[in-house]
């Protein structure tokens, strides 16, 4: 077994790839952060994963954990909005900061998380691009085993790219920078750290630079205007701008006015360089299980109405209500973490989406053990496909398997048999008690909704 | 003369054929896709211990996906495969397209092939299930016994030896459960209705797992873990064996290849197996003086056909594919209700029941599995109620559940076949299978459920109405018959000692041959085959 370390281990795509590593193939994880937050520490659920806080540009604050290693994921850098000479600093200066001291330390493979950017002929201006160029040459001189893999748009929870371009994209009139036919392959950031997991977990340490997007390829023009569509329910009036000018004139007051650009000049490249990716065999693997743009671009839109943390904080609630219902405890830490795992690595929890009528089952059944009861009783019978349920079984079978709750399911309840039965005659009162009083209740939000979303599809 | 024979896979079958021919002094290269097992996890513990001991039981018992979770709108199963034996069923990259009909196939590519997650149920046919095999018993027993010496199958000479017949090197039975032992109680008393009413005995099921230690593998402990994997290796797997044949100086092990087809010249002799390297995609040729297809019956079958296909471009259909119907009975034994379960115990099923048929070729075959170990997860969500109270249900029931596997026999017809087509791919054909049951089926179905019903009231249990479960064809995994072995050299058959009637060189030594499919589930006789073929050709 080996040890590896991952840095930008708490940001977006981080975070992710932390929720896919099977504790079971590493000694130890190491989770090289600038700080910790109460809620990238929901990852760290098993021993084996330590976080390390540390600053790349200070390589004493991580040298030591470099000797234990023998392979190193690289995932940070900054990529929003900063001063130019900042993107030379981090992405650049601090992994040539880092493959120094990997080298020295022995570290046997590294993999270095770039940008599709990096293959845009023209860069000039587009400093962040630039010295990810530059990082990665340094990659290549190191001596190092290693891969680069260069991700395209990367859509998700907490995208940086998607806050941009939805504010672009709502707007009544939707402006489309040069002609809009570039292309684009988005990629969603769990199947994107499902592919960086891959060349992990098959060693492909060859040298080779793999360029990382989703199953569909759509034109920019097209993409914003599925954005808009979704949020305001018609194709959107465009306005075509035309783009050197633009840039030209955005260059001259970038580095003074930085901040109070809604957009860098570097990110206005992305408007006339296609990216897509070359087809390889780790895009190839993992090709049929990633979410395609239609439902990115769904689940970004729930999600962003919820927010990250209202998510989590809304599937802790779960938990606690559905464990009670269940075998009538409290969950502990483990049970809840494991809860929130499933949510972000179970694909049959994150597809398809819960209908309207589900999510509200699924709002009423997280209030109280007793509606927990009905919706499961409801559901049980008359809508055994919805995700309501799929969220008490993958419960159901964590508490099996939790230390704290398996004895639940292994011990008869103490007593004769008579008792035995009356508890049996009870149980199946109650049972059909919740099921009739469930149908009162549940049925008519049932009916309504499907007739709504049944005229609706009619309109 | 000592001669080198390439072998395609590592199953139960190809494992015993080498070790055989290994022992004659002949020279064994082995082709295998062979995805490896991963490392047993804390041998020492029990499966109540891996949850209070492992950092991450959910994750050991779940994965890290969640893929141990058995959803109720699934396949209608009782227990899923849990993460340490996904391996199992991994199919390699660029893998071939599959176009099934009336038949949901399962294929292994990993290192001891599908028997790395079978329940060990070893049987020996009898004379009249061996009507139709070009060889008796008495000709197939010296191989019974070779193999079971080297596997280690225990059971006990009872009232099911009228349907097995005994053989040496059988060990003892291993410890009955309490319910195991009640059921076995119950029929002592009840023998006398179930044999003359319903022409049904129950004995101890022969199963593949050591009763005392053999060779370096200790005897049963009775840690519960057998789905997840025998830590101990008392479950025989065939991986146990492929370890042996790697310690052989004769012997060539070559895993992550994936082999493509024959090429032959014009006497039909094959000149070299044609594979892809999975590690770096090129092509190899394997040499050798005769090739022995061993890949399991579907696979074997699609790349002989594959061979005739690229050698003279001629596209045959191989009839006669036969697997075993297999019906799930879910029991209570009322006896138990309230008695705590056993989670220390061996898990899979330890009785049999057979049931006597006019034609004894007919014979129906049960295995009897109690309910100790097992996650409670996919029982739950099966039954129609909701989980608060069908939690309640199965913990106060769960000593008193299991449940008995029916399998019925099948015969070789000509609308069950084999065949390649097109497919969207130009670089490979498609496998087409295609499988229709016999029009009797559903009436032999329902009179076997009837009898087995009276049979399970009569040992005290309930079947509880609903919960029957007919698997589909195609998952009791027992798949055979493509191209039989029988004295007539037609094209597109093996003669008795399983060499190709079409090309000279080529030998099947897994369930291809079979020229008819009894009951009983089949390995312990494709090892026994694999052996007497190592014998008798080489
Ligand atoms: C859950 C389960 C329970 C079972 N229980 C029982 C039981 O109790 N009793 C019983 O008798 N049977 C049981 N079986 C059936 C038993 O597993 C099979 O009969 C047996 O595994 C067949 O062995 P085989 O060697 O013929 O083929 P396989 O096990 O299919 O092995 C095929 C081998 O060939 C290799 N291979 C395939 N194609 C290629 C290729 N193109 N190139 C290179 N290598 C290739 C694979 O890697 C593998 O090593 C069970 C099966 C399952 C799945
Ligand atoms: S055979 Fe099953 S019960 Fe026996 S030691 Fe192995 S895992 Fe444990």
């Amino acid at each position: 077994m080996s040890a590896i370390l991952i840095t930008g281990a708490t940001g977006f795509v981080g975070r992710r790839l932390l929720a896919r590593i099977d504790p079971a193939s590493y000694d130890k994880v190491y989770c090289l952060g600038r700080h910790v937050s109460a809620a990238s520490l929901t990852v760290y659920n098993n021993d084996k994963f330590e976080h390390v806080t540390a600053d790349l540009l200070d390589p004493a604050s991580y040298a030591d954990y470099l000797s234990r290693v023998n392979t190193v994921v690289h995932l940070a850098a900054i990529t929003g909005k900063c001063p130019p000479d900042q993107y030379f600093r981090v992405n650049r200066d601090a992994t040539d900061l880092l493959l120094q001291q990997a080298k020295k330390a022995g570290v046997k493979r590294f993999l270095h998380v770039s940008t599709i950017a990096v293959k845009y002929p023209n860069k000039d201006l587009y400093y962040y691009a630039l010295a990810k160029e530059q990082a990665e040459y340094a990659v290549k001189q190191s001596g190092l085993s290693y891969t680069i893999a260069r991700p395209t748009i990367v859509l998700g929870p907490k995208s940086p790219i998607w806050d941009a371009l939805t504010k672009l994209a709502k707007l009544p009139v939707v402006p489309i920078f040069g002609h809009g036919q570039t292309r684009i392959q988005p990629i969603h950031v769990d199947d994107l750290a499902d592919s960086l997991l891959y060349i992990l977990e098959h060693d492909l340490f060859n040298g080779d630079t793999i360029e990382l997007g989703g199953p569909e390829q759509i034109t920019f023009e097209q993409f914003l205007s599925d954005i808009h569509r979704l949020y305001h329910g018609k194709d959107p009036r465009t306005l075509h701008i035309p783009l050197r000018p633009v840039i030209a004139l955005l260059s001259l007051v970038e580095r003074p006015l930085y901040k109070a650009m809604p957009l860098t000049v570097g990110q206005l490249c992305a408007f006339h360089n296609d990216s897509t990716i070359e087809p390889n065999a780790v895009f190839d693997a993992n090709k049929d299980r990633m979410l395609g743009i239609d439902q990115m671009l769904q689940q970004a839109k729930d999600q962003e109405q919820l927010g990250e943390h209202a998510r989590e904080n809304t599937l802790d609630q779960q938990c606690q209500t559905f464990t009670a219902y269940l075998v009538g405890a409290q969950p502990d830490g483990y049970i809840l973490s494991k809860y929130r795992q499933a949510h972000s690595t179970s694909p049959q929890l994150s597809e398809p989406l819960p209908c309207a009528t589900d999510q509200a089952f699924i709002t009423i059944a997280s209030k109280h053990p007793w509606l927990t009861r009905l919706v499961d009783s409801y559901t049980r019978i008359l809508a055994p496909h919805y995700i309501i349920r799929r969220k008490l079984t993958v419960l159901l079978a964590i508490l099996e398997t939790s230390p704290a709750t398996f004895r639940y399911f292994d011990l008869p309840d103490p007593g004769s048999k008579a008792m035995l039965l009356l508890r049996v005659i009870g149980n199946a009162f109650f049972f059909t008690l919740s099921l009739a009083l469930s149908l009162v209740v549940l049925g008519p939000i049932h009916l309504l909704s499907s007739l709504r979303s049944s005229t609706k599809r009619d309109a | 003369m000592a001669q080198h024979l390439v072998v395609v896979g590592s199953g139960a079958s190809a494992v015993h054929f080498a070790l055989s021919v290994l022992e004659k002094g002949h020279k064994v290269t082995m082709i295998d896709v062979g995805h490896a097992p991963p490392q047993p996890v804390s041998p020492g513990l029990t499966f109540n211990e891996l949850k209070t001991k492992l950092d991450d039981p959910v994750g050991y018992f779940l994965g890290r996906r969640y893929e141990g979770v058995v959803h109720a709108d699934g396949d209608g199963e009782y227990y899923g495969f849990p993460p340490s034996k996904t391996y199992v069923f991994t199919p390699p990259d660029d893998d071939i397209d599959l176009n099934t009909t009336g038949f949901e196939p399962l294929r292994s590519f990993a290192q001891g092939g599908l028997a790395q997650t079978w329940t060990g149920g070893s049987y020996p046919l009898n004379d009249a299930e061996l009507a139709d095999y070009p060889f008796s018993y008495k000709d197939l027993q010296p191989y019974y016994e070779q193999v079971a010496r080297r596997v280690g199958i225990s059971g006990d000479d009872d009232d099911l030896s009228r349907f097995f017949p005994t053989h040496d090197h059988l060990l003892p039975g291993l410890e009955l459960d309490e319910h195991s032992q009640l059921l076995a109680d119950t029929y002592r008393n009840a023998k006398h209705k179930l044999n003359n009413g319903f022409h049904a005995y129950l004995g101890r099921s022969r199963i593949a797992t050591l009763s005392r230690d053999q060779d370096n593998r200790k005897a049963c402990s009775y840690t519960g873990r057998c789905l997840w994997g025998c830590p101990s290796q008392s479950l025989y797997t065939p991986s146990i064996s492929l370890g042996q044949c790697n310690n052989h100086p004769n012997f060539t092990y070559m895993s992550r290849v994936y082999a493509s087809h024959f090429v032959y010249d014009d006497h039909k002799q094959i000149k070299h197996l044609v594979a892809r390297s999975l590690a770096d995609g090129q092509v190899i040729e394997v040499k050798g003086d005769s090739f022995i297809l061993a890949a399991g019956t579907l696979c074997s079958s699609y790349i002989f056909m594959a061979s005739l296909l690229h050698g003279e471009g001629r596209l045959v259909r191989l009839p006669g594919l036969m697997d075993n119907r297999q019906l799930l009975v879910p029991f209570l034994n009322l006896a138990m209700i309230g008695k705590p379960f056993q989670p220390d115990s061996y898990q899979y099923h330890q009785l049999a029941m057979g049931i006597e048929t006019p034609d004894p070729k007919h014979y129906v075959h049960c295995q009897i599995t109690t309910l100790k170990t097992a996650l409670a997860q996919p029982i739950i969500t099966s039954m129609p109620l909701n989980l608060r109270t069908a939690s309640f249900l199965f913990r106060n029931l769960r000593s008193g559940l299991g449940i008995l596997n029916i399998n019925l026999h099948d015969t070789r017809r000509d609308d069950n076949f084999l065949t390649l087509d097109g497919g969207s791919r130009s670089d490979q054909p498609r496998l087409a299978i295609n499988y229709t049951p016999p029009h009797d089926e559903p009436q032999r179905l329902k009179r076997t459920l009837h009898t087995v019903k009276k049979c399970l009231w009569q040992l005290g249990c309930v079947v509880p109405p609903g919960m029957t479960y007919t698997r589909p064809m195609g998952a009791s995994v027992h798949y055979a018959g493509t191209i039989p072995m029988s004295d007539n050299p037609a094209p597109l058959t093996a003669s008795p000692t399983c060499r190709s009637n079409d090309l000279g060189n080529l030998y099947f030594v897994d369930g291809t041959t079979l020229p008819f499919l009894p009951a009983k589930n089949l390995t312990f006789t494709l090892m026994a085959n694999a052996a007497r073929v190592a014998d008798q050709a080489f």
